[in-house]
């Protein structure tokens, strides 16, 4: 067959596809892309002009591209992800979320035990002005606490939050990439930022006002910080160690598990920085609602990481 | 199965394989016209916050004003090639700008997971003002970045939609002897690049087939055009 009697032939139904694709495709167009598929196998086995071949290509690609795309992201989908993969990816890559966890801890419980025994170590980690305005925030004199408080200045913290520990989330994963090195940096600067505050503060004479504070919220951000950790250090181990696979097929399984982890992570700040700005700051609530709400975050956190995912729930 | 084609050394062409039992050819972008999408969107996210900050500013004031801004910057430093990448076919506006598309390397538009990682990976980059970007992208066959290589994705040209080639209106003639198939292609493949070459290359290249067609100048041109059109089947 000519090219020309080709193109009269099937003209009309590859402007059909043109068209069906223009409105995202429809229940014929499985149909359509397969019989596209076919036309331009049999051009290029025909050897047809090189602009037939290109537009069929084009056409191909372009349905291809309709037929394969998702549409957005159902309820159900964002169920599954957070309350089964994230915490069944969570106990599957319990060898980096411990690493994670005594790379900050270890840290935070090292500088806190050093301050507490000589207050002047707290030199070491906080600048005198940083130390100073911690102190004048949690002080037994301050109305509100956790940084210096008017009233609609809540919404202005959980911007606060929502942009500092969020991303500092996205930048513990991103330090994956450098073999694992840059998150375990963020890991540890932090727990020893973290630890350096908080026996400050405790030695400074604050803690009736800093210790009830952070409890609340304390649960849902400190781990987010080690699945961040974590996410990182699967992507950094997957360069080091890459086992039988290449190194970039390594690489792309530990970015999909991470992709699964960092977003259960920012989603779990996201809640942390909702109870810091409005919950954590109300001075009229007694320490002992907040300690108590802080205990129970922290079991459910645990629990949701023990036992999360074991049923299908979406 | 993915594979180079062509003169793999000096083509970036890209071909993957579909469940159809088709090739698919991609165009993997280099460097420059993914820096300057990349410029772009900069330049959009500055102003959508300086809009914003301005209206909520003038509007709302105080803390709260604050507040929401701190909320959109976070939005458009994080999320923003992400939701763009995943809701809006692969092209965030700069990548539209320059027809620019995120796939997956195996040619299927990118999903969340493969989005989220290779913008919240993007920061790495950012630490090296982009010469690591730049360098992973310069050495890589696919120009793909290191957190494309960990997202599994591949940045391609998009090409605009073909329109169908009219006949050319000559007179079809057959050719003075029979030709294969590849001597066909070639032939067709030649009267359908005529307009983009120089009335002289034309004329210099027909003339290389004198021993098909005997003829000289533009003569040579006119009978190869002919032949084209008897094999092409116009009427």
């Amino acid at each position: 067959m000519r090219q020309r009697q080709f193109e009269t032939r099937h003209e009309a139904e590859w402007r059909r596809v043109s068209e069906a694709m223009k409105s995202g495709g429809g229940e014929e167009f499985p149909g359509l892309y397969r019989r596209i598929c076919h036309h331009l196998a049999v051009a290029r086995e025909r050897r047809y002009g090189d602009g037939l071949v290109r537009r069929l290509e084009g056409l191909a690609l372009a349905g291809h591209h309709t037929l394969y795309s998702r549409q957005g992201l159902t309820f159900r989908q964002i169920a599954a992800w957070l309350l089964e993969e994230f915490p069944l990816s969570f106990r599957r890559h319990w060898r980096f979320m411990l690493t994670a966890t005594l790379f900050s801890l270890g840290p935070f419980l090292l500088i806190f035990v050093a301050i507490l025994r000589n207050p002047e170590a707290a030199g070491l980690v906080l600048d005198a002005q940083t130390a100073a305005s911690m102190e004048e925030m949690y002080s037994p004199a301050a109305e509100h606490f956790g940084r210096q408080r008017d009233v609609d200045s809540d919404l202005l913290m959980f911007g606060h939050y929502v942009n500092n520990n969020i991303g500092i989330d996205f930048r513990i994963f991103s330090g994956g990439l450098l073999a694992g090195v840059g998150s375990l940096f963020f890991l540890i600067f932090n727990g020893l930022y973290i630890g350096a505050i908080a026996a400050h503060l405790t030695v400074a004479g604050c803690g009736d006002n800093f210790w009830p504070f952070v409890s609340g919220h304390s649960a849902l951000e400190l781990t987010a910080m080690v699945v961040a950790g974590g996410a990182g250090l699967r992507l950094g181990w997957s360069l080091l160690a890459p086992g039988s696979q290449t190194r970039g097929q390594a690489l792309r399984d530990a970015g999909r598990d991470g992709a699964v982890l960092i977003g259960g992570a920012a989603v779990m700040t996201l809640g942390a920085a909702f109870v810091e700005a409005f919950w954590s700051s109300r001075a009229d609530i007694a320490p002992w609602v907040k300690y108590l709400f802080g205990a129970s975050q922290w079991t459910l956190v645990l629990l949701f990481f023990a036992a999360g995912g074991r049923r299908r729930v979406a | 199965m993915k594979h180079n084609i062509g003169h793999s050394l000096t083509d970036t062409l890209w071909e993957v394989e579909t469940p159809e039992g088709i090739m698919l050819r991609l165009r993997p972008a280099g460097f420059a016209p993914r820096g300057l999408a990349w410029l772009m969107d900069f330049g959009i996210r500055l102003a959508v916050v300086a809009a914003i900050s301005f209206t909520v500013g003038l509007t709302i004031g105080g803390y709260a004003a604050g507040g929401i801004i701190l909320v959109v910057s976070f939005l458009l430093e994080w999320l923003y090639p992400v939701v763009f990448e995943v809701c809006c076919g692969g092209q965030t506006p700069g990548k539209k700008r320059l027809n620019l598309r995120v796939l997956h390397d195996n040619g299927t538009p990118v999903g969340w997971p493969a989005s989220l990682v290779r913008n919240l990976l993007r920061f790495l980059d950012l630490l090296t003002l982009y010469s690591t970007a730049a360098a992973c992208m310069l050495m890589d066959g696919r120009h793909r970045r290191l957190c494309d290589l960990a997202a599994g994705t591949l940045v391609v040209h998009v090409e605009p939609e073909l329109v169908p080639r009219l006949p050319s209106g000559e007179a079809p003639e057959a050719p003075a002897h029979p030709l294969d198939l590849e001597e066909r292609a070639a032939l067709v493949a030649f009267a359908e690049r005529l307009d983009e070459l120089s009335q002289a290359r034309q004329v210099e290249l027909a003339e290389l087939l004198q021993p098909l067609h005997g003829r000289k100048g533009w003569q040579a041109v006119q009978t190869l055009r002919r032949n084209a059109a008897h094999l092409l089947g116009d009427s």
